[in-house]
């Protein structure tokens, strides 16, 4: 194992060393505190985010990752325990307060991406304002749309013969797989149950009403265990596979977008 | 298998399920991302609170543990490269979303606690504006070190025959060692070197004075490698007994906030 890219794991000296040899860009993911089925961790996000960030990290080989932030936005889910939800307005000052920080220490750029679909959005909407106030000194790159990523794994699995309702958008198939890649002791598989499987749901033509509806009514009148997709024979090699495709069209786009 | 306390490490129905049996208290702990010296890394305070709040929350066996609150207050540290602050406003606007989120589910109890000293003087302040906004809902209390506790803890490590500006108030002696605890493989003793030692900055009726300049002027401008106290020759063995006391102190307090004795 090459040393730790995350700065939480590292010392001060450390990271100033790792600054000054050209480490001058980190990495920002926002993650998620948040039901995932009777299966999967609250954590789910927050630990698929932490090994996407570090994987980035190593593959680009000039960044540092930031502690991921969470809790997030996750009102949609807040029916069920253990979710904890930002409102709006703190999700957005966090994200604004990481970024002075990250400035102060001598960044260049900042690369944000979700692991967790509802700060898609957010991210979009308000991380231009923050780069306007933090200044020309600071590049900031908003990559991988939640749209982009859902669409990958969908035609992914789908030769893997994964139709798009079982693949799912939150604790289904695909996540569940990734997880079993990550963090085996924290999935409990024989609770592994379907959630919502309509097929319609899940066309990339239907992804955007089918997000409003959660937002509006809550995850918990789509599916009462709050799993959207079904995670049943979810698979580690595969997860893996997914983890390592969205990683390269992270890194890709990076590639394209920054200097 | 131990019984799991850390609600991130649980599905909401394993939460429901714990609330339901009894478990109903919540421990919110604050901890921080800041510089911890040339041996500790910046999630220092982070990993300390989920090693006090995990074996607390299986002592007391009526309580979870949250997801630890980080970055907290770290202003003071800022002038070390890898640390992060909150402004107060938005510690405190996560702090009451966190609140709002957890009375949702059946807890009777939040207990808000810190890892990080920094983290201390505002949360007294801001916890009864939360405790107001919660009332009805959930019962907010404030658990911090008490003066009890840091006396015996002061007590132990006298006995051992560590001075107080060894043990130090940050990356020192003491928080040093409890990380050869919770995080060995994160230690980095070659790198320990003496931090601020002058003994007059330790005295406990100093150390309210000392707290309000390391905030004026920054940790940098007492220690040059943001180490205040000595953490050279720390052991894991005293560190054990350290988290143990303090765990103790704590557990009794708890029990003492929510009515359990």
């Amino acid at each position: 194992m090459s040393e730790t890219v995350l700065m939480e794991e590292m010392t001060w000296r450390e990271i100033q060393e790792a600054i000054q040899h050209g480490k001058d860009t980190a990495i920002l993911v926002s993650g998620s505190i948040e039901q995932h089925g009777p299966h999967l961790p609250t954590a789910t996000d927050t630990i698929i985010g932490y090994a996407t960030g570090e994987a980035v990290a190593r593959k680009l080989g000039n960044a540092l990752v930031a502690p991921l932030i969470r809790p997030a936005l996750s009102r949609h889910h807040i029916d069920f325990p253990g979710t904890i939800a930002l409102r709006l307005e703190t999700f957005v000052k966090v994200l604004e307060e990481y970024c002075f920080c990250l400035r102060a220490h001598g960044f260049r750029k900042i690369v944000l991406f979700v692991s967790h679909g509802g700060n898609s959005d957010a991210l979009r909407a308000f991380v231009p304002s923050i780069a306007k106030k933090v200044g020309p000194d600071l590049q900031l790159l908003v990559v991988q749309s939640v749209e982009k990523h859902i669409k990958a794994f969908q035609d992914f699995l789908k030769t893997k013969g994964i139709t798009i309702q079982r693949a799912g958008v939150h604790a289904a198939f695909s996540e569940t797989s990734v997880m079993l890649a990550l963090r085996p002791d924290l999935v409990a598989m024989d609770k592994a149950k379907p959630g919502l499987t309509e097929e319609a749901f899940y066309r990339p033509e239907n992804l955007e009403k089918s997000k409003i509806a959660s937002f509006i009514h809550g995850v918990k009148s789509q599916s009462s265990i709050g799993v959207l997709g079904d995670p049943t024979g979810s698979n580690a090699a595969v997860g893996k596979e997914i983890l390592e495709r969205h990683v390269n069209d992270i890194v890709e786009e990076i590639k394209n977008n920054l200097a | 298998m131990e019984e799991k306390v850390l609600m991130e490490e649980m599905s909401w129905v394993e939460i429901k399920d714990a609330i339901e049996r009894g478990k109903t208290t919540v421990l919110v702990i604050s901890g921080s991302i800041e510089q911890h010296g040339p041996h500790l890394p910046t999630g220092t305070d982070t990993y300390l609170a989920y090693e006090v709040g995990q074996r607390a929350a299986r002592r007391l066996g009526y309580a979870l543990v949250a997801p630890v609150i980080r970055p907290a207050l770290s202003e003071h540290h800022m002038g070390f490269p890898g640390s992060f602050t909150l402004t107060w406003e938005t510690y405190k606007d996560v702090l009451e979303d966190y609140c709002d989120s957890l009375a949702r589910y059946g807890f009777k109890d939040i207990v808000l606690m810190s890892s990080h000293g920094g983290n201390n003087a505002v949360l007294k302040a801001i916890t009864p504006d939360i405790a107001k906004k919660l009332y009805g809902r959930v019962n907010i209390h404030l658990v911090l070190r008490t003066e009890k506790g840091m006396a015996q803890t002061a007590a132990f490590l006298k006995e051992k025959g560590i001075s107080p500006e060894k043990a130090g108030v940050h990356s020192g002696y003491g928080e040093t060692s409890e990380m050869l605890v919770a995080k060995p493989h994160l230690v980095k003793m070659e790198f320990a070197e003496k931090g601020q030692v002058d003994e007059a900055l330790y005295r406990p009726e100093n150390i309210p004075r000392f707290q309000i300049d390391s905030f004026i002027h920054g940790v940098k401008h007492f220690s040059e490698n943001g180490v205040l106290g000595d953490p050279r020759g720390a052991n894991g063995e005293i560190g054990k007994e350290l988290i143990e006391l303090g765990v103790n102190v704590i557990c009794e307090e708890i029990n003492r906030a929510v009515g359990k004795n």
